[in-house]
């Protein structure tokens, strides 16, 4: 029976069911650890720093708000997640994860924002692998590149000021800088997109 | 027949990869710039070994021979899977110092070895054994491995990253680089897998020597 | 044109697949003996590895991506691999019995040379598009060659040579590898 084409199609399909069964298992199982753990160890820490002395009345990362951005060209699921602060049942502050390819890869940044002014309130890298010495000094929260960002109006846009805008590049690591820039601005265009009709709720 | 403790030892000396069976060369050699890649490589490797190991013992009388290696297949692939999601759920940093290489075990010639030269064949138990005892067996090596690679071309020991277990052995100046640096690079892996079998050939002459005296 | 040629450059000389990334060595040490195994053995791995780094890419974008499952890749790369290994051997053996009766031998040990896996792996993890995903995977694999062959013109003088007994075999193989790998590291300059 061993030799039987059906008994062999038989045995590797119950195999491969079986095998597939316990990998989605699995997958469902660490996929919260992960999402637990990237909340807790890297965006935890800037959000309590950014918002220090805000007194705001909900805790932002148990509220937060999954935006779905689409596809990207390759067909991948784009989302993003976006952090509010409220004071008085209004949103007062948010915060927003974006990437943008850099020179060694993505740059993921946290960008931080005041709604009322309209003012950054901090960015933060929280992965990138740039050159070393170079274009990954944005992971150094002490970079003049990293500090002018702070306290910067948003409402006229950002943008690098070789396009006429405001932000000066870190010298000798000018795509990483226009690519750490291009993640601000992207999130930017969605807090004031999305901002309004998620306050609401 | 062995006994079954010599089913678990044999992994350790007389069999222990990659020096006596010269496989999985590529992990080997990659992940043992530091003593952390070295065993993290290792005890994932011996989870994968010992779950397939069991499994193939297990369905051993029922898998058609034809499609043998179809199935081995499937069922390392399906531990390899696992243990990639478990390590970067719970151990984000070596997942990322391991990297390619931890969804390379599922080619890792020693576990498919050993599912078609030893697990197909014998019962449960012995499996299990051979599982661990192979398994190790290449934890030792890839950990002693790393260790001295580390240590010669970095005065340093990465004991666990992600607990912030490092070890300065040899401390340097400020700003001072190390001058060994060839043992870290990929040069320095060849030579120093190349030197350790040499001393366990040279071992083994004489203690062959010794008992023919 | 000039990022694909870079890209060969790179791949071939100062990220070699065997010698700086340290996948496939398996078989490097254990085709290397010989000249004519050596020669045939990186002919199969060219021929099966560009093949296999185009099919993987395909599946990854347009059945993995789309229906969400990308954390089957491993499994999914390693049965396509397995299936088209085997499937190269069933059409060589019909249409081209000259190149099969050359290839023939190496084919079955290409499913678990990692370095077939491990390009498939880069590729995707490097967000090459088409065109890049077919320069690579070829020109990783010439590099598995050039590499291979180098060294079994090496390993070749050295059985005719002499030697204590404890260094024969493995040892000077892999100690003569890492001399080569030095060597290759000196075309890290070119990468800049």
């Amino acid at each position: 029976m061993r030799n039987k084409i059906w008994f062999m199609a038989v045995v590797l399909g119950i195999v491969a069911f079986l095998a597939g069964l316990a990998l989605a298992g699995v997958k469902g199982m660490t996929t919260p650890v992960i999402e637990k753990r990237i909340l807790e160890k890297k965006i935890k820490p800037s959000l309590d720093k950014f918002f220090d002395g805000l007194d705001l009345e909900n805790d932002c990362i148990e509220d937060r708000q999954v935006l779905d951005l689409g596809k990207d060209a390759r067909g991948r699921k784009q989302v993003t997640t976006l952090f509010l602060g409220k004071k008085g049942g209004k949103a007062v502050v948010a915060a927003l994860q974006t990437k943008a390819a850099g020179f060694g890869g993505d740059i993921e940044v946290l960008t931080a924002f005041s709604l009322d002014d309209k003012k950054i309130l901090g960015v933060k890298t929280l992965s990138q692998s740039e050159t070393m010495g170079l274009g990954a000094r944005v992971s150094n929260d002490a970079e003049p590149f990293i500090q002018q960002f702070q306290g910067m109006n948003y409402s006229d846009g950002v943008e690098m000021r070789s396009n006429g805008g405001q932000v000066d590049a870190i010298s000798g690591a000018t795509v990483s800088s226009v690519a750490f820039t291009a993640a601000v601005i992207r999130a930017t265009e969605l807090v004031e997109k999305n901002v309004d009709s998620a306050a609401a709720n | 027949m062995k006994t079954l403790t010599q089913e678990f030892t044999k992994g350790l000396w007389e069999q222990i990869p990659p020096f006596r069976l010269v496989l999985g060369l590529c992990p080997t050699l990659a992940v043992t710039k530091s003593l952390e890649g070295g065993w993290g490589m290792g005890l994932a490797t011996t989870f994968v070994l010992v779950c397939s190991n069991l499994f193939i013992s297990a369905l051993r009388n029922v898998i058609p021979p034809k499609v043998r290696i179809a199935t081995f297949i499937v069922i390392i692939a399906t531990f390899v899977v696992i243990t990639e999601l478990v390590m970067k759920a719970y151990t984000p940093m070596l997942s990322e110092t391991l990297g390619v290489f931890i969804p390379l075990i599922v080619v890792n010639c020693i576990i498919l070895g050993r599912a078609e030269a030893f697990a197909s064949k014998n019962g449960i138990g012995r499996s299990l054994l051979d599982g661990f005892g192979i398994g190790f067996g290449f934890t030792l090596a890839l950990a002693v491995l790393g260790a001295l690679r580390e240590l010669l071309g970095t005065g340093k020991l990465t004991m666990f990253a992600q607990a912030n277990l490092d070890l300065t052995i040899i401390p340097l100046g400020e700003g001072r680089e190390f001058l060994f640096k060839f043992m870290v690079d990929p040069p320095g892996a060849f030579v120093c897998l190349g030197a350790m079998l040499l001393l366990m050939n040279l071992i083994s002459e004489r203690s062959a020597r010794s008992k023919a005296a | 044109m000039t990022e694909y040629l870079l890209l060969v450059v790179y791949a071939v000389l100062v990220n070699n697949i065997l010698l700086a990334q340290f996948l496939g060595n398996c078989p490097f040490l254990g085709t290397s003996q010989k000249m004519s195994t050596a020669t045939g053995m990186a002919m199969a791995v060219i021929f099966v590895l560009t093949f296999a780094g185009v099919i993987t890419w395909a599946v990854q974008w347009y059945v993995l991506v789309p229906l969400e499952l990308e954390y089957l890749q491993t499994i999914a790369f390693i049965l396509v691999i397995a299936a088209l290994v085997q499937l190269v051997e069933i059409v060589l053996q019909k249409t081209a019995p000259a190149l099969y009766s050359a290839l023939g031998i190496f084919l079955p040990l290409i499913t678990t040379n990692c370095a077939v896996l491990g390009v498939a792996i880069i590729n995707i993890k490097e967000d090459y598009d088409f065109a890049n995903t077919v320069v690579f995977s070829f020109a990783s694999a010439v590099g598995f060659g050039l590499a291979l062959v180098l060294f079994a013109g090496l390993r070749e003088r050295f059985a005719l040579s002499r030697m204590p007994r404890a260094l024969q075999g493995t040892v000077s193989g892999l100690i003569t590898a890492g001399l080569m790998a030095l060597a290759f590291q000196g075309f890290m300059k070119l990468g800049g």
